[in-house]
């Protein structure tokens, strides 16, 4: 075997290694790329020359003009405002109160609570953190078993990849050139199922062993029957009409995913104003029965309007959702790179040999 | 000249051009629902409007968006990183991984990238390339001039973090620009 053959396989060697230092996976994937491209280039000008590099940019600007791949700002943009708004707060402690009486009834609501915000959002990270913010310090305080907490926090925060709409399938389906509807029916199933399995744990291990999760207070929550009824539909309602509407639209084939992550985003902004401006000036009262101590960042602060404070918060998930779309985008630029000169210095062959 | 007036302007100058980029998440949704209420029911086109030149302004909009973020998102670590080995190096390790890597690594990437996505561009507004669509967007090398905007913009962030690694094994980094340089609690 010659060095020719060896060169695509010693890039996936480097890359393999260079992801492990830590340094930013799209930039590794980019450098290793251009790396590769400057050594097959000394060793023999046949393998890789300079006018090769003038057909990475048109790859790029592919990636760019595809319409399927705008879906994805939008479904971040969607989810990020769903948790800023505070609904998710309200659905997590709609649960708790909910679910007292059952065994592990807390770990059990952040599972209920995640696999809901996963069928909003397509991307794991920040739900983790908000569900970390919200419901850790309320199980600790009850104090549950700190393995059964964050293991159900982790466990359940990661289902956004698999529970459409999923950002990772909306990537592979253009890759494949499938359809994204297809793929988010396929993922429907498992997505559930595993949920499913994640909350029969939580229930059999809490019954098996009590000690793990302590029982509540039997007489959180609204202490009327209306109160209760009132309190499941506040907190349930907004979320399951933005699912109904925006998942309904893909998987009944009326809309492209495209048109649906817009029409996601201009309703989570809907519920955000519903929920940060006109609940508080019609005096609703807020849903705060797990009362865990610490305030927000996006509490009123002082002297702020209920407006005001909704442009900042908005501000920030903007600019959140678009650092988290760079974050995706970056690694596929870099990928672009990757897979470019390794087909162009023979990674092709040599894998297909081995 | 002290390093942290270097860099930072050019993270005021990333945070600004970001600033603008922000507006075309805010453009992208209303485009894109623009669309859908043209085409579901029924309203009203403006000045000529097609639906292939709303779909491209779509897909501008997310061009642009992408384009002024990814070296911004860098000052802001929001890059995703793998880091099983780097959790084990000291502070000072980190800041040696971080230079290397810059510079054998993204440097090479983003400046080959500059001269080669300027070249395209360059070619598009020389031959006047209009959309591929009968009725699209004229003017296409404002949209590829994007990309030409994404690696100037990277090399920029580059040199901003090379230089605050540089100021941090020397030990006069404020920590809030340690957290932008390395990560939240680096």
């Amino acid at each position: 075997m010659g060095f020719e053959q060896i060169l695509p396989l010693l890039m996936f060697v480097a890359l393999a290694v260079l992801l492990f230092s830590g340094f930013p996976v799209a930039f590794i994937l980019g450098g290793v790329g251009i790396a590769f491209a400057f050594i097959a280039m000394m060793y023999d000008p046949w393998l890789f020359d300079w006018p090769q590099f003038n057909a990475i940019p048109p790859r790029e600007y592919g990636i760019m003009e595809n319409l399927i791949l705008t879906a994805i700002p939008m479904f971040i943009f969607m989810g990020t405002m769903l948790e800023r708004s505070g609904i998710a707060r309200d659905l997590l402690n709609c649960l708790q109160v909910v679910l007292r009486r059952v065994p592990g009834g807390l770990a059990l609501s952040v599972v209920i609570m995640g696999t809901i915000l996963a069928a909003t959002t397509g991307i794991i990270g920040a739900s983790v953190v908000m569900m970390t913010l919200l419901a850790m310090p309320v199980m600790m305080r009850a104090n549950y078993d700190k393995g059964l907490a964050s293991g159900s926090i982790a466990a359940s925060g990661t289902l956004g990849i698999l529970i459409p709409p999923s950002i990772m399938l909306v990537i592979m389906a253009d890759l494949l050139s499938k359809s994204v509807g297809n793929l988010f029916v396929a993922a429907i199933i498992p997505g559930f199922m595993l949920a499913a399995f994640y909350m029969v744990y939580v229930i059999v291990i809490c019954t098996i062993k009590p000690e793990l999760a302590p029982k509540l207070d039997a007489n959180i929550g609204p202490k009327t029957k209306l109160g209760f009824v009132g309190m499941i539909v506040r907190s349930f309602v907004p979320p399951v009409i933005l699912i109904v509407l925006v998942l309904g639209s893909i998987l009944g084939g009326l809309a492209t995913p495209t048109e649906a992550a817009s029409v996601g985003a201009f309703g989570a902004i809907v519920l955000a104003l519903i929920n940060l401006v006109v609940f508080p000036m019609l005096k609703v009262p807020e849903l705060n029965y797990m009362d865990d101590g610490t305030r927000s960042e996006d509490a009123l602060r002082d002297g702020e309007s209920l407006l005001g404070r909704f442009w900042r918060i908005f501000k920030d998930v903007v600019m959140r959702a678009a650092l988290t779309n760079a974050m995706i985008f970056g690694i596929f630029v870099g990928a672009t790179i990757f897979s470019f000169v390794f087909r162009q210095i023979g990674g092709e062959s040599s894998h297909s040999h081995l | 000249m002290r390093l942290s007036s270097i860099y930072g302007t050019i993270d005021m100058v990333l945070q600004r051009i970001a600033g603008i980029g922000s507006v075309a998440m805010v453009a992208l949704v209303t485009i894109t629902m623009y669309d859908v209420s043209t085409r579901y029911f029924d309203l009203p086109k403006f000045a000529g409007l097609n639906s292939t030149m709303v779909q491209e302004a779509e897909y501008w909009a997310h061009g642009f968006l992408l384009c002024l973020f990814i070296g911004y998102g860098y000052t802001r670590q929001a890059h995703v990183r793998i880091d099983l080995v780097r959790a084990m190096l000291s502070t000072r390790g980190k800041y040696w991984v971080e230079i290397v890597g810059i510079v054998f690594l993204l440097l090479p990437f983003a400046l080959i990238s500059l001269k080669y996505s300027f070249d395209y561009a360059l070619k598009s507004y020389v031959d006047g390339e209009v959309s591929p669509s009968t009725n699209g967007l004229n003017n296409f090398w404002i949209f590829k001039s994007a990309m030409v905007a994404m690696f100037a913009l990277l090399t920029l962030a580059a040199i901003s973090q090379v230089l605050k690694c540089v100021d941090g094994i020397r030990g006069n980094l404020t920590e809030e620009n340690a957290d932008h340089a390395l990560g939240d609690g680096h």
